[in-house]
C-alpha cells in the first residue's frame, strides 16, 4: 500500500531523516514510535509531500509520489491528518467535511456526513457548530472525519492521542479500530506505547531520523533495551 | 497562615458559554497541585484569569493577601506569580543564556536602557539557573536548535528568573518521553520543596499527575467537580465518567 | 431634512468603488496573505480601460458592457499578475510580497502613462441616467441611485458566493491554513490564481463604475489606497459586512465633512476611525486572528553577537575613508554622498523598527517628512538656527512617532501597517492644505545651512557625523537589554508578558525611537536640499523606506543602510530616464524574484556557501 525508501529530509542544515524505509501493507495499521524530535511528524509530512524530499522514495499504491503536489498525493487517495487538528475554526463542522469532500474511489470504503456522523456521534450533535466552539477532543475527531471525507485508501495519523484527556483517548481508540476493520490502512505516529499497542498490528521504532526496530509487540517485549533506549519508557 | 493564592468564585462567560463557572480554591505555599479535566473544561481560562491576561465576569482573586483581580499581566508578574506555556514559549532568535538573561532584565526592569552590552548582564544568575534545570553545557547555543524537552527546561528556567512564588505549569510535560516527564516533575517539584515556591500544574498524564501532584482539583464544565489526594480523586466516580474514562484494555475496546 | 438626505444619498453612492476596492483587497489579503498595495493600480485600470471602451462601444449596452469588460479585463490582468510574479514570492518571507506589489505600481503607473497619456480624463455620462432626481427638493443625479442600488447587489452577489458555494468555503479555510486545504487534495494554486483574479475584478468594477462621477487620472492608485486601508481597518479585514458597512460610514462622513468642514475632511475621517479602533481595536466586525502575524517569517535567525575587532577595525578604517571623501571626490560625489547618508539613515531606523520589534509600518514618511518639516517650520515661522532646528527635528517625529503609536499599536499585524499608512496619509494631506504656513504644494523653499556649515564638505561631515552616529546607536540599542526585550517581545509575545515586560509599551518606545531617528534624517535633508515639499510624506517615500529594508534584508543587522546606499545610488542614476518608474518596477521585480533574501542575506549566504 504504501512504502517509503531511504527517506531524506532536511530543516535548514540539520538533516532530519537519515534514510528512512518503512512500509504499510493494505489493510495494516502501523505505529510509527519514537521521542520528540525523533521523526515521526516529519516522515508524515514528507510522505505527504508537504517537506522537500532530498533523497529517497515515497511509494503510493505501486506508485511513485515523491516530489508531486501535496493536493496531488491526496487526490491518490492518501489522507493526513495534522498533530495539531488543524481544523477550520471559524467553519462550521458541515463546512469543515466540505474541504475534504473528495470523489469516491474505487475499492476504498466510501465517506459521506451520515456515515462520519455515525462513527463520531458527537459531531453529529455539533453539525452547525464552528470548529472554535468545539472542545479539544471533538476538534481531533472532526479532523479525522474531514479527512475521511476525502475516501483516503491509506490514513496518516500524527499523534492523534496527544493532549487530550483519557476518556476521549478511548474513543479515538475505538474510532480506528473502527476503521481498520473498514478496511483502512493506517499509519500514525504515537509516544505513548499503551494507545499504540492497543491499535497497531505493527510498530516501527524510529530515532534520529532512522527506523531502529520493525515488527509486532511480541517482538518489541521481547526486546526491552530497545524500547529503554529508543523510547524512553 | 492565610493562604498564598485565595481564588473566590471566580466566573468567565463567553455568551452562553460558561468557560469557569464559580470557582473557588486556596493554595498555601509549597503546595504542589493539579488541575485536571476534560479538553475545553476551562483550564486555560482559569489559568488567563490568575495571569490577568483575561478579565473575569464576576470573582476576585487574592494573592500574599492583596487583591489582584484586574491588574494587568505585567503588574501580577511583579507580585510573583509566573507561568510556563502549553506550547513552549522561548525566544527563538536568542542563545539559550540570553534566554535567561533577557527574563532576569525584565525581572529587574531594565529593559529601556540602550547602554550596556546586554550579553554581560546577569550572566551568572542566567548560568545558575541553567544549572538548576540542567542545561548549564547548553548555555551558548541558539535556543533555535534546542531539542524539545530542553525547550521545556529552559522556559522552566526563563519563569524561575522572574522568582516567582507561585508557578503556573500548562501541560508541563506534554510531548515528552516517560523518562523525560519525570526528569522535569522531578526537578520542579524538587526546586518547589527547596524555594517554598508553590505550583499548580494542568495535565492530561495521569501518570505525572498522580505520581507528583500532593493534591488533584477536577474541572469539569467550568466548575470543580472533585478535590482531594490522589487516591480520592482516582477513586470518584464522577472523575472516571466524565474525564478518566476505562481505558485502553482490550475488554474496554471490544466493543469498537 | 432635504439636503442631509441628498447628502447621505451622496454618500451611500460614493460608497460603491470604496466597498469593491476594499472586499478585493481584504478577500486577497484573507487567502495569500498578501497586502496587495497594487490594489489602487488594479482599480485605476478598471477606470481608463472601461473609457476606452466606453469610446467604442456605443448606447446604453455598450456603456454597462464597458463596465462589466473592464471588470473581467482588470480580473484577467490580475490572474496573469498571479501566475507570473506573485506565485514566485508565495514561499519567499511575507513581507518581500509586498515590495513585489509595489513593483507592480510601479509598472503600471508608467504603462497607464504611455497608454493614456498625462492628462485627467472625463468620464462619459451614463446613457439615460444623465438628470437627476428632485427627492425632498434636493437634486440628486440619477446615476448616484443607480450605484445605490448596484452596490448591495454586488455585495449580496460576493457573500452568497462566499458563503453558499465550495469556492466560498475553500476560500475561508486557505483563509486559516492554506497548507491544510492543500492537504486535503485542493489545488491551492486555482484556488489562489482564482481569488487574486476575482479580487481584481471587483477593483477593476469599482475603478469602472465611478467613470461618470470622477473619470480616470494617473493619482487615483495611491489615493483610493488611503481610503481603503481606512475602510478596511475600520470594517474588519475579511468581513464583507464589515467593508461595506465601513465604506458607506467612511463616505457619508466624507461628504458631510466636504458640506460642513472642507478644510479637514481628511482628519475627519481619521477621527472616525480612531474612534472605531479604540472601542473595537480588530474593526466593527473584525476577528483578532486575521491580523496575521507580519514581520518574522520562516526559521529564527541567529543570536546575534556584536562585530569582532577585525570587523570594528575594518569598518573604523572604511568611515576614515568615506569622510575623507571631499578631499579626493568631486562636488557632485559629495552632493550624492550626503544624499546617500541621509537616505541610510532613514533606512536603518526603519529596518530597527521591522528588525528588532517585528513591527511593520507602512508610512514610516510621516516621521521622515515630519522631521523635515518641523524643521523647515522652525527656521520659517520662528527664525530658529540650523542647530536648534537639527535638534528639535527629531524630537518633534519623536513626538509625532509617540501619538501615531499611541492610536496605532492598539491593532497589529496588518493593521497596524495600515494604520502607520493611513497616519502618514492625513499628515500629507494637512500639510498640502496648509495653506501658506506650510506652503502647500509649492513647499517651504530658501531653508539653508547655518554659514559655518555652508560649504558642501562642510555641511557633508556634518551629515556624516549625525547619520553615522544615528546609525551606530540603532545598531548598538539592538545589542542592549531594550533590543533583547524587543525581540523577546517580537519571538513569543505570550512568554514575554508572562515574565513581566509590558509589551506595548516596549513597542512604542521603539516606534518613538525609530521616528525620532527618521525625523533626524529629514531635518538633515531640508538643509542639504534648501528645501521641502510634501512628496517627503508621500506614501512613495515609505514605500521607498520599505523596498530598501528588504533589499537590504530583514534579518541582518545591516540589512538597512546597505540598501539605502544601493538604492539612493540606484535611483539617482535610473531617474534619468523617461519611464524610470517602469524601470525601477522591473528591477525590484528582478530582484525580489532572484535574491529573496536580500543583498546582505544573499551575500552571507553567498559566503557561507564559498566556505563550504
Amino acid at each position: 500500500m504504501l512504502e517509503l525508501e531511504g527517506l531524506e529530509v532536511f530543516y535548514g542544515k540539520a538533516q532530519i531523516l537519515q534514510g528512512l524505509s518503512l512500509s504499510v501493507g493494505p489493510g495494516e495499521v502501523v505505529a510509527l514510535l519514537g521521542r520528540n524530535g525523533a521523526g515521526k511528524t516529519t516522515t508524515l509530512k514528507a510522505t505527504m509531500q508537504m517537506l522537500p524530499v532530498a533523497g529517497g522514495q515515497v511509494r503510493f499504491r505501486g506508485e511513485d509520489i515523491t516530489g508531486s503536489d501535496p493536493y496531488r498525493v491526496a487526490r491518490a487517495g492518501l489522507g493526513y491528518v495534522p498533530e495539531d487538528r488543524r481544523i477550520f475554526t471559524q467553519l462550521t463542522v458541515r463546512e469543515n467535511l466540505e474541504t475534504g469532500r473528495q470523489a469516491a474511489r474505487e475499492g476504498v470504503p466510501r465517506w459521506d456526513e451520515a456515515a462520519l456522523f455515525e462513527l463520531f456521534p458527537n459531531l453529529a450533535e455539533r453539525a452547525e457548530a464552528r470548529g472554535k466552539a468545539l472542545s479539544g477532543g471533538e476538534q481531533q475527531m472532526l479532523s479525522i472525519a474531514r479527512t475521511l471525507m476525502g475516501n483516503p485508501a491509506c490514513l496518516l495519523l500524527d499523534e492523534p492521542s496527544e493532549g487530550i484527556a483519557p476518556v476521549i483517548v478511548t474513543e479515538m481508540a475505538r474510532a480506528i479500530l473502527r476503521l481498520k476493520r473498514e478496511g483502512l490502512s493506517v499509519l500514525l505516529s504515537e509516544q505513548a506505547l499503551p494507545f499504540a499497542r492497543a491499535v497497531a498490528d505493527r510498530v516501527a521504532v524510529i530515532d534520529h531520523g532512522r527506523v531502529v526496530f520493525e515488527g509486532d509487540f511480541s517482538a518489541l517485549d521481547a526486546a526491552p533495551e530497545i524500547a529503554k533506549r529508543h523510547l524512553a519508557v | 497562615m492565610s493562604a498564598l493564592l485565595d481564588v473566590r468564585d471566580l466566573s468567565r462567560h463567553y455568551g452562553a458559554l460558561r468557560a469557569v463557572d464559580g470557582v473557588s480554591f486556596e493554595l498555601a505555599a509549597g503546595d504542589v497541585r493539579a488541575l485536571i479535566g476534560p479538553n475545553g473544561a476551562g483550564k486555560s481560562t482559569l489559568f488567563k484569569m490568575l495571569m490577568g491576561e483575561t478579565r473575569p465576569n464576576s470573582g476576585e482573586v487574592y494573592f500574599g493577601g492583596a487583591r489582584i483581580t484586574g491588574l494587568r499581566p505585567a503588574r501580577i508578574v511583579r507580585r510573583g506569580i509566573g507561568r510556563t506555556f502549553q506550547i513552549t514559549g522561548t525566544w527563538a532568535s536568542m542563545s539559550v543564556a540570553e534566554n535567561v538573561q533577557t527574563a532576569c532584565l525584565a525581572h529587574d526592569g531594565r529593559t529601556l536602557s540602550i547602554l550596556p552590552y546586554a550579553r554581560h548582564l546577569h550572566r551568572e544568575r542566567a548560568e545558575a539557573l541553567l544549572d538548576t534545570v540542567g542545561l548549564a553545557d547548553q548555555a551558548d547555543r541558539p535556543a533555535a536548535v534546542l531539542a524539545y524537552g530542553d525547550l521545556k527546561r529552559l522556559e522552566l528556567a526563563i519563569a524561575l528568573a522572574g522568582e516567582p512564588r507561585l508557578l503556573l505549569m500548562d501541560e508541563p510535560t506534554a510531548g515528552m518521553a516517560a523518562t523525560e516527564r519525570t526528569d522535569l516533575m522531578e526537578t520542579v517539584t524538587r526546586i518547589a520543596r527547596e524555594t517554598g515556591m508553590t505550583i499548580l500544574f494542568t495535565e492530561h498524564d495521569m501518570d505525572v499527575v498522580f505520581a507528583h501532584a500532593e493534591r488533584v482539583m477536577v474541572l469539569d464544565r467550568g466548575a470543580l467537580i472533585a478535590e482531594g489526594t490522589p487516591e480520592e480523586v482516582r477513586a470518584d466516580a464522577r472523575v472516571r465518567e466524565v474525564y478518566l474514562g476505562v481505558g485502553l484494555d482490550p475488554e474496554a475496546l471490544a466493543d469498537a | 431634512m432635504g439636503p442631509i438626505l441628498a447628502q447621505i444619498l451622496t454618500g451611500l453612492a460614493n460608497a460603491g468603488a470604496l466597498f469593491m476596492v476594499a472586499s478585493g483587497l481584504s478577500l486577497i489579503f484573507g487567502v495569500t496573505r498578501i497586502v496587495n498595495f497594487a490594489h489602487g493600480s488594479f482599480y485605476m485600470l478598471g477606470a481608463y480601460i472601461g473609457w476606452t471602451l466606453m469610446q467604442v462601444l456605443p448606447g446604453s449596452f455598450g456603456f454597462w458592457s464597458a463596465i462589466l469588460l473592464a471588470g473581467i479585463a482588470v480580473g484577467a490582468i490580475g490572474a496573469f499578475v498571479e501566475i507570473v510574479i506573485l506565485r514566485r514570492v508565495y514561499a519567499a518571507p511575507e513581507l518581500f510580497q509586498l515590495v513585489a506589489t509595489f513593483g507592480v505600481i510601479l509598472i503600471v503607473q508608467d504603462l497607464a502613462l504611455m497608454i493614456w497619456g498625462p492628462q485627467d480624463l472625463l468620464g462619459p455620462r451614463a446613457p439615460g441616467l444623465r438628470g437627476v432626481v428632485r427627492i425632498l427638493g434636493e437634486p440628486v443625479p440619477k446615476y448616484d441611485l443607480a450605484l445605490i442600488a448596484i452596490t448591495p447587489l454586488v455585495a449580496l452577489a460576493l457573500w452568497a458566493l462566499i458563503t453558499r458555494t465550495r469556492f466560498g468555503i475553500l476560500v475561508r479555510a486557505a483563509t486559516q491554513d492554506r497548507e491544510m486545504v492543500g492537504a486535503l487534495g485542493v489545488n491551492q494554486r486555482w484556488l489562489f490564481t482564482g481569488t487574486f483574479a476575482l479580487g481584481c475584478a471587483l477593483a477593476g468594477l469599482g475603478g469602472a463604475l465611478q467613470l461618470p462621477k470622477g473619470g480616470a487620472d494617473l493619482l487615483m492608485d495611491f489615493t483610493i489606497l488611503t481610503s481603503v486601508f481606512v475602510v478596511v481597518v475600520v470594517g474588519g479585514m475579511g468581513s464583507l459586512p464589515g467593508a461595506y458597512l465601513a465604506s458607506v460610514l467612511i463616505s457619508v462622513v466624507g461628504v458631510f465633512g466636504v458640506t460642513f468642514l472642507p478644510q479637514s475632511t481628511l482628519a475627519l475621517t481619521f477621527v472616525v476611525m480612531v474612534a472605531v479602533l479604540m472601542w473595537r481595536p480588530f474593526g466593527l466586525l473584525g476577528r483578532e486572528e486575521v491580523a496575521g502575524e507580519m514581520g518574522q517569517v520562516g526559521p529564527p535567525e541567529d543570536p546575534i553577537r556584536p562585530a569582532g575587532w577585525p570587523v570594528r577595525v575594518g569598518v573604523a578604517l572604511a568611515l576614515v575613508v568615506l569622510a575623507a571623501l571631499p578631499l579626493y571626490g568631486s562636488g557632485f560625489a559629495v552632493i550624492l554622498a550626503t544624499d546617500i547618508l541621509i537616505f541610510c539613515l532613514f533606512a536603518a531606523s526603519l529596518h530597527f523598527l521591522l528588525g528588532q520589534a517585528g513591527l511593520v509600518s507602512f508610512g514610516h514618511a510621516a516621521f521622515y517628512g515630519g522631521g523635515a518639516y518641523a524643521a523647515a517650520l522652525l527656521v520659517r515661522h520662528a527664525g530658529a538656527p540650523m542647530e536648534l532646528a537639527l535638534l528639535l527635528a527629531p524630537l518633534s517625529a519623536g513626538l509625532l512617532a509617540l501619538g501615531i503609536g499611541f492610536v496605532a499599536l492598539r491593532a497589529s499585524g496588518v493593521y497596524f501597517a495600515m494604520l502607520t499608512l493611513a497616519f502618514a496619509q492625513l499628515l500629507w494631506s494637512l500639510v498640502w492644505q496648509g495653506g501658506a504656513f506650510t506652503g502647500g504644494s509649492d513647499g517651504l523653499v530658501g531653508i539653508w545651512p547655518a554659514r559655518w556649515a555652508d560649504p558642501n564638505a562642510i555641511f557633508y561631515l556634518l551629515t556624516f557625523a549625525l547619520c553615522v552616529g544615528g546609525i551606530l546607536m540603532l545598531r548598538h540599542a539592538a545589542h542592549a537589554p531594550f533590543g533583547y526585550a524587543l525581540r523577546a517581545a517580537r519571538d513569543n509575545a505570550p512568554r514575554a508578558a508572562a515574565s513581566g515586560l509590558d509589551v506595548r509599551r516596549l513597542q512604542w518606545a521603539a516606534f518613538t525611537f525609530a521616528g525620532a531617528m527618521a525625523g533626524l534624517a529629514g531635518g538633515l535633508f531640508v538643509f542639504a536640499k534648501g528645501s521641502v515639499f510634501p512628496n517627503e510624506l508621500e506614501i512613495a517615500r515609505s514605500f521607498d523606506a520599505l523596498i530598501v529594508v528588504f533589499l537590504g534584508g530583514v534579518k541582518t543587522l545591516s540589512g538597512g543602510w546597505v540598501g539605502g546606499a544601493v538604492f539612493e545610488a540606484g535611483v539617482d542614476w535610473l531617474t534619468r530616464f523617461e519611464y524610470w518608474r517602469l524601470t525601477l518596477g522591473l528591477v525590484v521585480l528582478f530582484i525580489v524574484t532572484i535574491a529573496p533574501q536580500g543583498i546582505v542575506g544573499t551575500a552571507r549566504a553567498f559566503w557561507a556557501r564559498v566556505q563550504r
